[in-house]
């Protein structure tokens, strides 16, 4: 549980952020010879104005969420996971394989439930290998988690240009699920789908998981240092594993409803960056439930406005990754300034 | 005589806070001028303003009658202003005289070198008798060597004032004198010193002037002639104050609580420093635990609290064998602890109040889903019940300070009804009032019928509060003593491995 008095100073200083970085970003699109209010209408109003931007905006939205969450629980231990690229595509292929069974055909739709365990199961697998090099050799999972993305990307290459490719051969992705198996529509002719539904579920457990169990508790405990964990007794080593386990299934999930709503089959760019946007999401939302929604929903809107922003004002959509780069080091920028003023001692 | 320093009307404000008010501090060369005040009466901050760690928000401050602008550390120790920080700023492995040449900070084509620096390290320590080993690692040197080291590095960037914060808080009391000794040669010599203490013995028996700071203004300025200790801690806190209210007994009930045996454990260095110790507690005895930093005692204490594996032997709880057990079993089994470092180990410093009123507590009592009304509930009652002077329960528990954050610690402790309670230095660096509040609560519990482990550096606390006295020694028992056999001399000779005549 976190008062909102403690967090308001940050939110004006994420605020802060926003507009210091649009500023900066304004001379960017002037050196484009772009006009920077029309672009920034594109960018910021059209996603949240149209019905297909808003389509896009829930769609690009909804594994920011996931995953975000998924982010959020590793940061809340203290630990950093860069390997939500690798767990997302774990996931999917989890996803994936139960939804291309025979059972599927059989079942139907309630196998979707297994699939989510599934592919759950396969993140955790992947996220759990980091966690289990933390627990056990001391080995830095931010490293261990950012280089099995590779080793994921490149086995579902090998898997989409072999045993599970399209039976034509022609292209590297796998053969489409099942109709009746993907995620319903939520908003007619856009790809906006019901796993946002699950998205919002998920950061409501999100909160009562961290914030009100015995067991997010500790998680906290541990990310706000090892001694004071140790002195609470809690087992150190398993938590780490525990944490990187349940921090990639989410993030497994977010994979299997990627599957599910967008691509319905495996791809080898289907993660796009989502992994790493996901951790930007969890530090910009401050851990917080709202704050991780504000967050995914402000990536979201940045990675949708760009596209309008690309057609209709013909400013490069690379000019987004420059804002999103600026807003994150103004939000941290802003946030070390802060630090210093906690620091006082009451009298 | 002209004075080295005057500081005039320091103000600092944190917010709406005002940590000092218009305090006014005047030292003369080869004066001893004492710091009083209880924590959070604004010492710290204005060592830090002298220090260039904080600037003030009004007043000056003249060094040999010229006003200077203090902006950093760095101007301040031009100015000849150092300071000996509790924790040594060494690197350890480097030897003195390497430290002392990084210290001196000379531009990279300085000629001078390593050699030359320690020629005149040589003639430093002569001349103020300063014994240090100048070719070892400072990480093989003792405490009180380190500490030598810090004040000869100030003396040779010229320092002409030398701040002392709680120097003692880490000497054995022979080291004390000696530290003594060369504060006294420090003075003879026309420095001054500023000496921060919460032992106010050591303030009586050292300082020339004392000058004693209370809720962040200077309530008293008077030379050290005709004073005693009730008579500055009346200052202190404004009211005579009674320390000793909770009758003591020595009811020692018959039930072990506590038993281990042959037990060993290593540092976290993998350096084994705990050697075979064998010992009992039961139930309504306090059992001190005496020893120099690094004897063994922290070894000791995590390794009945579960915080640490013993590497060998046994340890068991009311006739319950937790020799391999978890962290998580001595808490069920109702160990309470204390721990010396309040502020990473017993507490997460950037938690509110009520977070930390949860830590190291069984699953029997939280529930799985915490129901945080009653959290809040317990916190704020606790905080009324031991005094925590905090703006509520959802104070981020870093913004206390020491003393308010011990006694929460301890009510924290308490609350859970622990069978054994160990407490490491409970009141190391907590001012007077607040330290006999703990002190008093720690002997209340005993009388409950709780057992109780106390490993202290504080000799007097020792004496005073213990039924029984372990003295370790390069980790083993060296000697078991009552207070009633035994002097704070005596005590300081064995924890040296001299066995008293």
């Amino acid at each position: 549980m976190k008062g909102w008095r403690e967090s308001l100073p940050k939110w004006g200083v994420i605020l802060l952020a926003g507009v210091l970085s649009l500023a900066i970003g304004s001379v960017f699109i002037l050196v484009v010879g772009g006009n920077p209010l029309a672009a920034y209408r594109q960018l910021l109003l059209v996603p949240m104005s149209s019905k297909s931007g808003f389509g896009e905006l829930l769609t690009n939205m909804t594994p920011l969420l996931i995953a975000g969450v998924g982010m959020a629980i590793a940061r809340s231990a203290g630990l950093t996971n860069l390997g939500g690229e690798g767990q997302i595509y774990m996931g999917a292929l989890g996803m994936f394989l139960v939804c291309s069974s025979d059972l599927a055909d059989t079942v139907g739709k309630p196998v979707l439930l297994l699939g989510a365990v599934v592919a759950v199961a396969f993140g955790a697998f992947w996220g759990s290998i980091s966690g289990a090099l933390k627990a056990f050799f001391r080995a830095n999972e931010i490293i261990t988690s950012l280089l099995l993305n590779y080793i994921a990307v490149n086995f579902i290459g090998y898997l989409i240009r072999g045993p599970l490719q399209e039976p034509s051969g022609m292209v590297p992705e796998s053969s489409k699920i099942g109709e009746g198996l993907r995620l319903a529509k939520l908003i007619a002719s856009t790809r906006a789908h019901t796993g946002i539904v699950l998205a919002i579920v998920l950061i409501v457990l999100y909160e009562f998981f961290i914030y009100r169990s015995r067991v997010g508790y500790r998680i906290r405990v541990l990310g706000g240092g090892e001694k004071a964990a140790v002195y609470s007794g809690i087992p150190i080593k398993w938590y780490h594993l525990g944490v990187m386990a349940l921090s990639g299934g989410i993030a497994g999930l977010a994979g299997g409803v990627e599957l599910l709503g967008v691509y319905y089959r495996l791809t080898e760019t289907m993660a796009g960056d989502i992994g790493f946007t996901a951790v930007v999401v969890a530090l910009l939302g401050m851990l917080h439930p709202v704050g991780i929604v504000l967050a995914a929903m402000l990536m979201a809107l940045l990675n949708t406005g760009a596209q309008f922003m690309q057609v209709i004002s013909g400013v490069p959509i690379t000019l987004v990754d420059i804002l999103q780069g600026l807003i994150v080091l103004f939000v941290l920028l802003g946030l070390s300034f802060q630090l210093p003023q906690l620091k006082r001692k009451e009298g | 005589m002209e004075p080295l320093l005057e500081m005039r009307g320091i103000v600092k404000r944190f917010g709406s806070a005002t940590v000092n008010d218009h305090v006014n501090l005047t030292v003369y060369p080869g004066e001893v001028h004492a710091l009083l005040g209880e924590n959070g009466a604004g010492k710290s901050t204005l060592m830090n303003i002298l220090y260039g760690m904080y600037q003030p928000n009004e007043g000056m401050i003249r060094v040999r009658g010229k006003e200077v602008e203090i902006t950093s550390p760095k101007v301040s120790l031009a100015a000849g202003i150092g300071m000996v920080h509790q924790n040594f700023m060494l690197v350890d492995t480097f030897t003195s005289a390497e430290n002392v040449f990084l210290m001196a900070d000379r531009p990279f084509w300085s000629l001078t070198r390593k050699g030359q620096v320690a020629g005149e390290l040589t003639k430093l320590s002569e001349q103020y008798g300063i014994e240090v080993d100048l070719t070892s690692p400072v990480s093989k040197l003792s405490i009180g060597m380190q500490q030598r080291v810090e004040i000869l590095k100030l003396l040779y960037i010229g320092a002409d004032i030398l701040i002392f914060d709680e120097p003692t808080a880490v000497l054995a009391p022979q080291e004390c004198d000696a530290l003594f000794e060369i504060i006294k040669k420090l003075v003879a010599n026309q420095k001054s010193v500023i000496f921060i203490s919460h032992k106010l013995e050591e303030v009586l028996r050292i300082s020339d002037r004392i000058t004693v700071l209370s809720r962040g203004r200077v309530v008293e300025d008077t030379a050290n002639e005709n004073l005693d200790q009730a008579k500055i801690v009346e200052m202190m806190i404004g009211e005579a104050f009674r320390t000793e209210n909770v009758e003591k007994t020595h009811q020692t009930r018959q039930e072990v609580v506590l038993s281990i045996e042959d037990v060993c454990a290593a540092d976290s260095r993998g350096v084994q420093t705990l050697n075979h110790v064998t010992l009992q507690v039961r139930r309504g005895e306090i059992l001190g635990i005496a020893g120099l930093e690094g004897n063994g005692q922290d070894e000791l204490m995590d390794v009945i609290t579960g915080l640490r594996r013993c590497s060998a032997g046994r340890i068991a709880m009311a006739g319950k064998n937790l020799t391999a057990a978890s962290g998580e079993t001595f808490v069920r089994e109702g160990v309470g602890y204390v721990p010396s470092d309040r502020n990473n180990v017993a507490t997460v410093r950037k938690f509110c109040l009520y977070d930390n009123w949860l830590l190291r507590r069984k699953q029997r009592e939280t529930g799985h889903y915490l129901h945080y009304r009653k959290i809040i509930r317990d916190t704020e009652e606790a905080i009324a019940a031991f005094d925590v002077r905090t703006s509520g329960s959802d104070a981020v528990t870093e913004n206390l300070s020491g003393g308010n954050l011990q006694k929460f610690i301890l009510g924290r402790e308490l609350s859970k009804e622990p069978k054994l309670l160990a407490c490491s230095n409970p009141t190391r660096g907590i001012d007077v009032k607040a330290s006999w509040a703990i002190r008093n609560r720690i002997l209340q519990a005993k009388e409950d019928g709780m057992a109780v482990v106390l490993a202290s550096g504080d000799f007097e606390e020792l004496l005073y509060l213990s039924d029984r006295i372990l003295v370790l020694y390069k980790g083993m028992i060296f000697a078991e003593t009552t207070p009633e056999q035994t002097t704070v001399n005596q005590l300081g000779s064995m924890m040296m491995g001299v066995k008293p005549v």
